[in-house]
């Protein structure tokens, strides 16, 4: 069997389509929009197309934990254990039967809100962090900073259902929010294991997790303040094992992402 | 039956909309849900709000009857900036009928549409959606609906016993009091706390 798959090596049905995140960033409206004063980007349900808003964020969440089951699914596979030992391939095996329930979830979810398969499109960001070569760099790449955005992402969909007093989606969303504080941890207690006696490839491997977290940060989609939909979860992250510092770090690379965003944005617009 | 139909802009510039297409579509979403003869029909899209962000306005007055999409409401969800036409046959569709209702139908006192609540507004949204899906002919997203009613209705057997009248033909003819009757209905049975209204702008037109 092949090992190292490609974002393109991912087996799809016709339902699916996919994009890429830079066809978002340099999507021509992002300047004309940013012009503008909506108001809060935060997801509500009084805002304006919040439904809509809120089904394709579900299937984002449903694409998201199909990768995320790829992604700790090759990771058993992909290393030999003197590359990454038998108890770490036995974290990612339990984890790939969390994902396996939390995408039934999502899709469940996507049925109670009117969100077809494939309905919106699919970007392969999250799995292509999961194929680097490096077992560290995909557990910092994926369990840190995925998994610590699965933690974001969760967080403010549960507050979503919980304004709305939809009970099944906060019900969902807390219990696959639960499981992903978990996922954190294993990622957090693999680097400090595996890299303990080297600095070196420890640095690097944070290198790469702030890299990622650049890009979850999707242009301003994560962050702090009212112009961001999805909100950093402070709390929950300290309860996954990031210290204050990291997620101040991590509040900082969201800005820095959105400042980019807006700057290739405008780029795009000047040149078009 | 012909309409005199604008569109503006005449062409599009932030998304690869087909103009001529669009206003075919717009032609024969009036026709099927039979907006008057001799009816002027005028479509302004803001082609700078992209989907998810799905909205439309539709105002009428001296036989004129002005409709307001933003751009998300034709694109393809699957294709940026590209426009589907079985979606906009729809959000046309319902916006016409949405005229008729305040032509004619029963909405001639409505509010117009920015002064309408979202509640007031999903309720109409139903009672449109569910006419287009007995008429047959449209591709519609009934779960989808239903989640929309519910954010603002509410989670609960009395909003869910007004929808199923509303979507099913239960009321076969609304009238713009009734659906005021179905709003006081379902807001009294609604137990969560009335948002508080923001100062900043709550909604995606821009006014002109």
């Amino acid at each position: 069997m092949k090992k190292m798959l490609q974002p393109d090596d991912l087996a799809r049905d016709s339902r699916f389509v996919r994009a890429t995140i830079m066809d978002a960033i340099m999507d021509p409206r992002n300047q004309a929009l940013a012009d503008r004063d909506f108001g809060s980007a935060k997801l509500q349900p009084g805002r304006p197309a919040a439904a809509d808003r809120a089904r394709n964020l579900m299937h984002g969440i449903f694409t998201g934990e199909l990768q995320a089951l790829e992604g700790a699914g090759r990771t058993t596979f992909d290393f030999d254990d003197d590359e990454a030992p038998f108890a770490l391939k036995l974290d990612m095996a339990r984890q790939c039967w969390d994902e396996s329930r939390h995408v039934e979830i999502s899709v469940k979810l996507g049925d109670w809100m009117g969100t077809e398969i494939g309905e919106f499109t699919e970007a392969t960001f999250l799995f292509e962090a999961a194929c680097a070569t490096d077992p560290i760099l995909r557990l910092c790449g994926v369990n840190r900073a995925l998994e610590g955005l699965a933690i974001d992402v969760f967080n403010t969909m549960r507050e979503f259902g919980e304004v709305s007093g939809d009970p099944v989606l906060e019900f969902c969303e807390d219990w696959m929010l639960a499981d992903e504080v978990t996922h954190v941890k294993m990622g957090s207690d693999w680097l400090r294991r595996l890299t303990e006696n080297d600095p070196e490839r420890r640095e690097n491997a944070l290198e790469f997790q702030r890299g990622v977290d650049k890009l979850f940060s999707l242009g301003g989609f994560r962050g702090e303040t009212d112009e961001n939909p999805i909100q950093l979860a402070r709390k929950l992250r300290a309860m996954a094992g990031f210290t204050t510092d990291e997620i101040d770090e991590i509040s900082d690379i969201s800005l820095q992402a959105q400042e980019d965003a807006r700057g290739m944005s405008a780029g795009a617009a000047a040149g078009s | 039956m012909t309409y005199d139909i604008s569109l503006t802009p005449e062409a599009f510039t932030l998304v690869k909309f087909d103009a001529a297409e669009l206003l075919a579509i717009a032609q024969a979403a009036a026709d099927a849900v039979g907006v008057p003869a001799g009816t002027k029909i005028d479509i302004e899209v803001d082609e700078a709000l992209p989907h998810p962000l799905i909205a439309s306005a539709v105002e009428v007055g001296d036989g004129t009857m002005s409709l307001w999409f933003s751009g998300g409401s034709f694109e393809d969800s699957k294709r940026q900036a590209m426009l589907t036409p079985e979606g906009s046959l729809m959000e046309l569709s319902s916006a016409f009928l949405r005229g008729r209702d305040r032509l004619d139908g029963g909405f001639e006192d409505a509010p117009e549409d920015g002064a309408l609540s979202e509640r007031q507004r999903v309720i109409w949204d139903t009672y449109t959606e569910g006419r287009l899906h007995r008429q047959g002919g449209y591709l519609i997203n009934e779960p989808r609906r239903r989640y929309s009613y519910r954010l603002q209705c509410g989670f609960n057997d009395v909003a869910d016993a007004e929808y199923e009248r509303l979507w099913g033909g239960g009321t076969a003819t609304l009238s713009w009091a009734e659906l005021e009757e179905i709003e006081g209905r379902v807001a009294a049975a609604d137990p969560r706390p009335e948002a508080k209204k923001s100062l900043r702008n709550e909604t995606l037109r821009i006014s002109s």
